[in-house]
């Protein structure tokens, strides 16, 4: 897995995707968009709904059209920074399954797909270890997402069946839900679903199988490593938490294991998960911070 | 209604925890005692959540700290940690899930272990409104936490059925504690009013048990 050690460094820069101050508690999908702004919210200041997607202007799906016919990967490399410029404002919808595909597989997701489509085919309906705790869960995952009703839970089921068979090492542990199922949210396909979620498991460029397998290592180390970010970047912050007991593994865990899937309005966690695709993992501890750089003007004595 | 000021007026804090298998109702029991409705279509926890009810026991005013933690066995390693200064536990089994019930041991062991020496325990048998899927009778489990030297009461978080006893049972037990003398309440975390104490747990660390589970 990517070592996240020059993270801190690169607090300073420029914001993931400039999420606006938010409270610590999770926000529900449905919560009206003024909730989820802080004090500090300008009107200029991006507005979060309860549905999938952002608003986007003709003129942004113009640029995307372009990159598309373009080639995705192929714009990645030749353009990366203007790249992630664009991908920091958020995908648009009709393009973000093909842009996540292509990141992920360096534009080889099509030319793979027979073989993963066969595999997935295979595992998915075997029993394994995993299965019995999979089944509790999947009527636990995005229970507030009308969305996700029970046809749309057997395709879960059946990806993290899948999963679990392919991996036996991690079988299924919880959060790696909210992640297949998201998958499934914005690409509508079980089979595709499956190949992108191993990808971000299995690939060293997003390592997400160290967050759940047995001892959660890489978690550990992230919550090291995002804690040591917040002392620097927040120090106050930090100091006013640790003597109201509020340990950052209590905040932090729902965030890292469910990649903050469960944390934030869907529309917002979209354009967290465009970034964190297209530029790995390590990104997650920049992401985390912001919210803790917006809480401080609810301490005035810090600000 | 009272004021703000009357509802954060209490005697004593004390720290729970709720343990116990993924998908036993440990989230649903604690929605229903702070809310006195089901919580319904809720998602799993992840890692650990917080509620906090003041509730009236022998004539003084107790504030609970509820710590709700996630089940699953792999989150074990990072839920552990805040069993820490914990002066009561509940764990909770699913009576229609005998897996859960037997696994009630190495909770027991992790609660007497991690949390405090002489923290009071109780064991939940939730869901009991459905009756006909019964895997675990009341008289065995009934007979299971006598011989652990623990409490033990049915619920249903669906219906509210036994919840609020079962706060109200282990806060008595550590009142009476505090009013023998068998516990000081300055080893946990505990105050007299609201903003004068930190809620931090960092004085039950010394209370580390060198009992294990007797089962």
């Amino acid at each position: 897995a990517p070592p996240p050690a020059d993270l801190p460094a690169a607090a300073s820069a420029a914001p993931a995707a400039a999420p606006p101050p938010l409270s610590f508690a999770a926000a529900p999908a449905a919560a009206p968009a003024q909730e989820a702004r802080g004090p500090t919210a300008g009107a200029g200041e991006r507005r979060w709904n309860a549905g999938h997607d952002h608003e986007v202007s003709p003129r942004e799906l113009t640029k995307w059209s372009e990159m598309v016919q373009f080639g995705v990967t192929r714009y990645m490399d030749v353009h990366p920074d203007r790249f992630r410029r664009r991908v920091r404002r958020g995908v648009p919808q009709r393009f973000r399954w093909l842009v996540w595909k292509a990141a992920v597989s360096r534009g080889t997701f099509d030319r793979d797909l027979p073989r993963v489509s066969s595999s997935y085919h295979s595992l998915r309906d075997v029993r394994n270890s995993s299965t019995s705790q999979i089944e509790i869960d999947i009527r636990r995952t995005f229970p507030e997402e009308r969305s996700f009703d029970a046809e749309q839970q057997q395709r879960l089921f059946r990806v993290l069946n899948a999963y679990a068979g392919h991996n036996p090492d991690v079988g299924y542990c919880q959060g790696m839900n909210y992640i297949a199922g998201l998958l499934l949210i914005v690409s509508g396909s079980e089979e595709e679903s499956f190949g992108v979620l191993c990808s971000l498991m299995d690939d060293p460029q997003y390592g997400l199988v160290g967050f759940y397998k047995e001892g959660l290592p890489l978690l550990k180390r992230y919550l090291r490593a995002c804690d040591k970010l917040v002392l620097e970047t927040v120090p106050q912050l930090r100091e006013h938490f640790m003597k109201e007991g509020l340990r950052p593994a209590m905040y932090l865990h729902q965030w890292f294991l469910s990649v903050f899937i469960n944390s934030f309005p869907l529309s917002m966690v979209m354009i967290i998960w465009d970034v964190i695709v297209t530029e790995g993992l390590p990104v997650i501890l920049r992401i985390a911070v912001k919210p803790c750089m917006g809480c401080i003007h609810l301490f005035p004595r810090y600000a | 209604m009272a004021s703000e000021k009357e509802k954060d007026q209490y005697d004593y804090l004390f720290k729970f925890i709720i343990i116990g298998d993924a998908g036993a109702g440990k989230s649903c029991l604690l929605h229903q005692f702070i809310e006195n409705r089901y919580k319904k279509g809720s998602s799993h926890t992840i890692g650990v959540e917080f509620g906090s009810k003041i509730i009236h026991v022998g004539g003084r005013n107790i504030k609970l700290q509820i710590w709700d933690t996630a089940g699953q066995e792999r989150y074990r390693s990072v839920t552990r940690s805040y069993y820490r200064g914990a002066a009561g536990a509940l764990i909770v089994y699913d009576i229609t899930n005998r897996d859960s019930y037997n696994h009630l041991v190495n909770w027991l062991q992790d609660a007497r272990t991690l949390a405090r020496a002489d923290t009071s325990i109780i064991t939940v048998g939730n869901k009991c409104d459905m009756k006909d899927k019964r895997a675990v009778t009341f008289l065995e489990a009934s007979r299971c936490a006598q011989e652990n030297d623990i409490l033990f009461l049915e619920t249903s978080a669906l219906t509210g059925e036994g919840v609020e006893d079962v706060f109200i049972k282990v806060a008595r037990v550590i009142l009476n504690k505090i009013e023998d003398g068998l516990i000081d309440p300055n080893t946990m975390v505990s105050g007299t009013h609201t903003g004068s104490q930190r809620i931090g747990s960092d004085s039950g660390g010394e209370a580390m048990s060198s009992k294990t589970c007797s089962c």
